[in-house]
């Protein structure tokens, strides 16, 4: 399972998480998805392992009508950051060119959590938050 | 063949210090920077005359593993590192060997003959243990104490094994 598949079993083992979709999701309350948008190579070490980053945008869509829905909305986000931070060490591999690395994510972390979209009509459609999600993992 | 990769360097040590037949464990996970340091020792004498003169005392190498995270999963090195830092072992507990080999050859052209390998005696020595957050580390010291020889080696999946 590769870091993308397997940040997305994480996310999407995450409790209160529904159907997980890629890149897009609805605009419905409800409605979550993933979208992988970068992977960096951070570091090698002297026998060809290496420390590599990928950046994940994690989309939510919830009933934001009030005060109190919204706080509660932050409060998924952070319970979300923390589910993440608990999965630190699962395995991760990756196949290039016929040949199998192996290796486990080192560190999750989550950052600039935001409301991203308003409802186009009223309040009473979803409104749409995002979250940046970045994994740290080895392979070897 | 371009120039070598870092990589291109396997270090070796002998898990089993002393054991009959060598174990020999990989150094190099999460190392990013590992040099074996010649220290080469030479004196530079001038006589009466204002002539000088070079005295080559030649090497003494040693060589800091300084991110060494214990990890059980590396089996003998790991109980071996455990014990020696854990319970202050000196002297003969500290002594294995290691094994240098250059992959500076490729195994599947028709000339390849092995890989130039060295080994040598060593001293192994844990400077500390404990470290930041991130997971606990035993760093260690390799002192070089001679007996190297040259042999012929061949590495498959970084796995070595002498040429036959």
């Amino acid at each position: 399972m590769n870091i993308i598949e397997r940040v997305r079993e994480i996310v999407s083992g995450f409790p209160k998480t529904g159907e997980l979709h890629q890149d897009i999701t609805d605009s419905s309350p409800g409605g979550f998805a993933l979208a992988s948008v970068g992977d960096v190579l951070l570091s090698e070490d002297v026998i060809g392992g290496q420390l590599r980053q990928h950046s994940f945008l994690f989309y939510a869509v919830f009933s934001g009508i009030n005060d109190f829905e919204r706080i509660a909305n932050s409060g998924f986000l952070v319970e979300l950051a923390l589910w993440l931070e608990a999965h630190e060490g699962e395995a991760v591999d990756m196949t290039v060119n016929g040949r199998t690395l192996t290796g486990e994510i080192a560190k999750i972390r989550t950052a600039n959590g935001m409301l991203l979209a308003l409802p186009q009509d009223s309040m009473f459609g979803g409104v749409q938050y995002q979250l940046q999600i970045t994994a740290e993992y080895t392979l070897e | 063949m371009a120039k070598l990769k870092r990589s291109a360097h396997l270090l070796y040590i002998d898990a089993t210090f002393g054991g009959a037949s060598p174990s020999w464990f990989l150094i190099g996970k999460h190392v990013e920077d590992l040099s074996i340091e010649l220290n080469p020792n030479t004196e530079i004498t001038k006589n009466i005359l204002d002539e000088t003169s070079a005295v080559d005392n030649g090497y003494e190498p040693s060589a800091d593993v300084d991110t060494y995270y214990a990890d059980p999963s590396d089996g003998t090195f790991y109980e071996k590192m455990k014990d020696i830092a854990m319970n202050r072992k000196t002297g003969d507990d500290c002594r294995t060997k290691v094994l240098e080999v250059l992959v500076d050859s490729d195994a599947a052209d028709a000339s390849y003959d092995g890989y130039d390998g060295w080994t040598e005696d060593v001293l192994v020595k844990p400077t500390s243990y404990g470290g930041a957050q991130g997971g606990f580390r035993i760093p260690y010291t390799i002192t070089f104490d001679g007996n190297r020889t040259q042999g012929k080696w061949d590495i498959t999946n970084k796995v070595p094994k002498e040429h036959p």
